[in-house]
């Protein structure tokens, strides 16, 4: 049975001055650890944020959760179940973990009388639990990215956006985090933006491609992983059989633009 | 992260430490150090005035408000101003644009450091230099009404610096915004007429009058009305609720208008007879001063009392020594010099000065034009100075070169008690504006 689908994106066109980042995507998430891939300036960092309800699209209808993104009272609500990691996760310094989720955990009207428990809940998730009352400031880069994580899970969202969450984690780090991915896909969807292949091999169900605003492929990491072919060599991992795909996927999405543009100007003359 | 991954969701047993939002704002960030810096700024401030102040309400309380005024004013601003513009340095924005906490509730919080600090700090610099006061105080009350519209004003400062850091993106912005807060503020208190009232720093200088009931709650909803019209304008998104914060606007105009129709001169203050009714020892002369300084009287009496013993009895010399609000107001009445400028927690720093300072009042008569000439004026001078550094010697380095009188001085000192009687009974008679009258010792 298919599962309903919490992000329903149709026509999504996003520009910023005269680029055009996302260009009349489709796309519907459901349930489950859903990857982001492409290459920098592809658009997914300007999917997320239309996801996120921070950026307003040109043109496009988003539906998250079953709400309209364009509308304010919806929108209110579908911020109230959402979780968001940006990219450049901004923190105050001065705060110590534990206050620093915890007001993430008011921002986001997690009732009062849950709050605390919900906020050490967060904080052992992602491991900082011994360092819940130490300043941020006094956090390394790894530990920063992980009290990121914890504010974005603290309302435990019906729908969560990571934008590069494995940045600055260590190896050790990054195997816990792919972890705690999947235990989170079993019940909310998680939309991972990155472009770690090895992400996405290890902790999602399926993949998203984008490539110049427009998705150049949609389906799960083995079918990705398929669309490389065999490899010769027998050391061949999972994770360079989902890059060949992915490398593979772009190249058949270049060429169909091109073929499609070439047709396109042949048209016009 | 694997160890912890999944703990099973059960309700703690044990203590969960709650964490409100407001009082981690308040914690946390330049709040604190910008409460603790008003508080400094007054404290040394007022330290390094000399102490003069803790004779009377009025003084500690026009200083405390010039303070406040002029110095944690521009601080405030400065200080809200940065806070203000720290989303943008710590790049929290795009996060807080994901949130569902309305912008409104958002920006009080984030706006209480700014408006909440100074305002603590100063009302604990308030506190402790209203302490310091008590014990010296003769009569009337501190004015607490408008030391509570000071805090009020310096809150409403960093709130509207606040508002402005989060406006205007440029990192100078809080200095400047400081620098340019004490021009204004320091012009506004300068200026004459009424609208000098409205600022927060308008120094008022006579200490036996009180301000009329209504003026430190009109000044209190002048400040707030604004800095809350200008919260609402900022942080009400929707512009069906946007006109809300004309409500505050109207409040302030209307404690403006109030302010505004007050006299230019004397604004608010009115004389209050509590403060300037006269208060006499049982010496002879009598030394009275206002009620305000009725702690001096004992200090004062004690300074002139050498004064007093060799006029004892004098034909011509002071019934009365009056001092402060009434003035000379009865035959034999001879005014004093302000004893509170030289006067530390009741006590004159240097009786000696005051002294020499009250014999040199003493024998000012108002001359007209033309007076003290002739070709006995050089001597008469001499000759008065003689007298009064017979009387009440001007303490080293003090004064002016007594070379010239000192022969009249041993004559005077020569004298026996009736002969120095005599003569000052003459020296007293005599006209000083008029050389000839004036007697050789």
């Amino acid at each position: 049975m298919n599962k309903p689908a919490t992000v329903a994106v149709t026509g999504l066109t996003v520009r910023h001055r005269r680029t055009v980042a996302l260009d009349a995507l489709d796309l519907s998430l459901s349930r489950g650890v859903h990857g982001l891939l492409g290459p920098n300036g592809a658009g997914k960092t300007s999917l997320i944020r239309v996801l996120a309800t921070v950026a307003a699209p040109a043109s496009g209808r988003v539906e998250l959760l079953g709400e309209d993104v364009a509308s304010p009272r919806e929108r209110t609500g579908i911020r109230r179940r959402l979780g968001y990691l940006p990219q450049e996760f901004g923190y105050y310094p001065a705060f110590t973990v534990r206050e620093f989720v915890a007001y993430v955990a008011w921002l986001k009207e997690v009732p009062a009388n849950r709050a605390p428990a919900a906020v050490e809940r967060a904080v052992e998730r992602v491991g900082l639990a011994d360092r819940i009352d130490a300043r941020m400031k006094t956090l390394s880069g790894g530990m920063v990215r992980r009290a990121g994580i914890a504010q974005a899970i603290v309302n435990e969202p019906e729908l969560l956006l990571l934008d590069e969450p494995t940045a600055g984690l260590d190896p050790e780090q990054r195997v816990d985090f792919r972890a705690l991915l999947r235990e989170l896909g079993k019940e909310a969807t998680v939309a991972v933006s990155t472009h770690l292949v090895e992400d996405v091999a290890a902790a999602c169900t399926d993949v998203a491609l984008i490539e110049a605003g427009r998705l150049a492929f949609r389906g799960t990491t083995a079918e990705l992983a398929a669309l490389g072919g065999e490899s010769a060599d027998p050391g061949d991992t999972t994770t360079n059989a989902i890059e060949r795909g992915y490398t593979a996927a772009l190249r058949a999405h270049r060429e169909r633009s091109g073929s499609g543009a070439a047709r396109a100007k042949e048209a016009l003359r | 992260m694997t160890a912890t991954l999944t703990p099973p969701r059960t309700e703690p047993a044990a203590y969960v430490r709650t964490v409100s939002p407001l009082r981690t704002e308040l914690r946390r960030g330049l709040g604190p150090w910008t409460g603790a810096a008003v508080l400094l700024t007054v404290l040394v401030t007022m330290y390094g005035k000399g102490l003069g102040w803790q004779g009377r309400w009025a003084d500690t309380t026009n200083l405390l408000h010039v303070v406040a005024g002029l110095l944690c004013g521009p601080l405030a601003l400065a200080a809200g101003c940065w806070q203000g513009g720290r989303d943008r340095r710590r790049g929290t924005t795009e996060l807080w644009d994901s949130v569902s906490r309305s912008p409104m509730r958002r920006l009080l919080v984030a706006v209480a450091p700014s408006a909440l600090w100074p305002a603590a700090g100063l009302l604990l610099a308030d506190a402790v230099c209203a302490l310091a006061t008590w014990p010296y105080v003769s009569a009337g009350r501190p004015f607490l009404e408008l030391l509570a519209a000071d805090a009020v004003a310096v809150g409403a400062l960093g709130t509207l610096g606040h508002l402005v850091g989060r406006v205007v993106r440029w990192r100078l912005t809080a200095p400047l915004l400081g620098i340019a807060g004490y021009v204004v503020l320091g012009l506004a208190a300068y200026r004459e007429g009424p609208a000098r009232w409205l600022g927060p720093a308008g120094e008022h200088q006579f200490f036996w009058d009180r301000p009329v009931w209504w003026y430190g709650p009109a000044a209190m909803a002048w400040a707030a009305g604004l800095a809350l019209a200008a919260l609402l304008a900022y942080g009400l998104r929707t512009a069906r609720l946007r006109p809300l914060a004309l409500v505050p606007l109207a409040v302030a105009v209307g404690a403006a208008t109030l302010i505004l129709r007050l006299p230019p001169d004397e604004g608010p203050w009115r004389p209050d007879p509590a403060l300037a009714r006269q208060v006499c020892d049982d010496g002879t002369p009598q030394v009275c001063l206002t009620a305000v300084d009725e702690g001096l009287l004992p200090s004062v009496s004690a300074a002139l009392a050498p004064l007093s013993a060799h006029l004892k009895g004098v034909p011509g010399a002071p019934v009365r020594w009056v001092g402060g609000a009434s003035g000379p107001a009865l035959p034999g009445d001879v005014e004093l010099p302000s004893a509170r400028q030289d006067a530390v927690r009741n006590r004159l720093t240097r009786p000696d000065l005051y002294l020499n300072s009250a014999v040199n009042w003493l024998f000012s008569d108002s001359c007209r034009p033309g007076d003290g000439t002739g070709p006995n004026a050089e001597r008469a001078s001499t000759v008065q100075l003689a007298v009064i550094e017979w009387l009440a010697p001007t303490p080293d380095d003090y004064g002016p070169d007594t070379t010239a009188a000192r022969p009249y001085i041993d004559r005077l000192q020569a004298k026996s008690p009736a002969e120095q009687r005599e003569y000052l009974t003459r020296f007293l008679a005599a006209n000083t504006c008029h050389p000839d009258e004036v007697p050789i010792p």
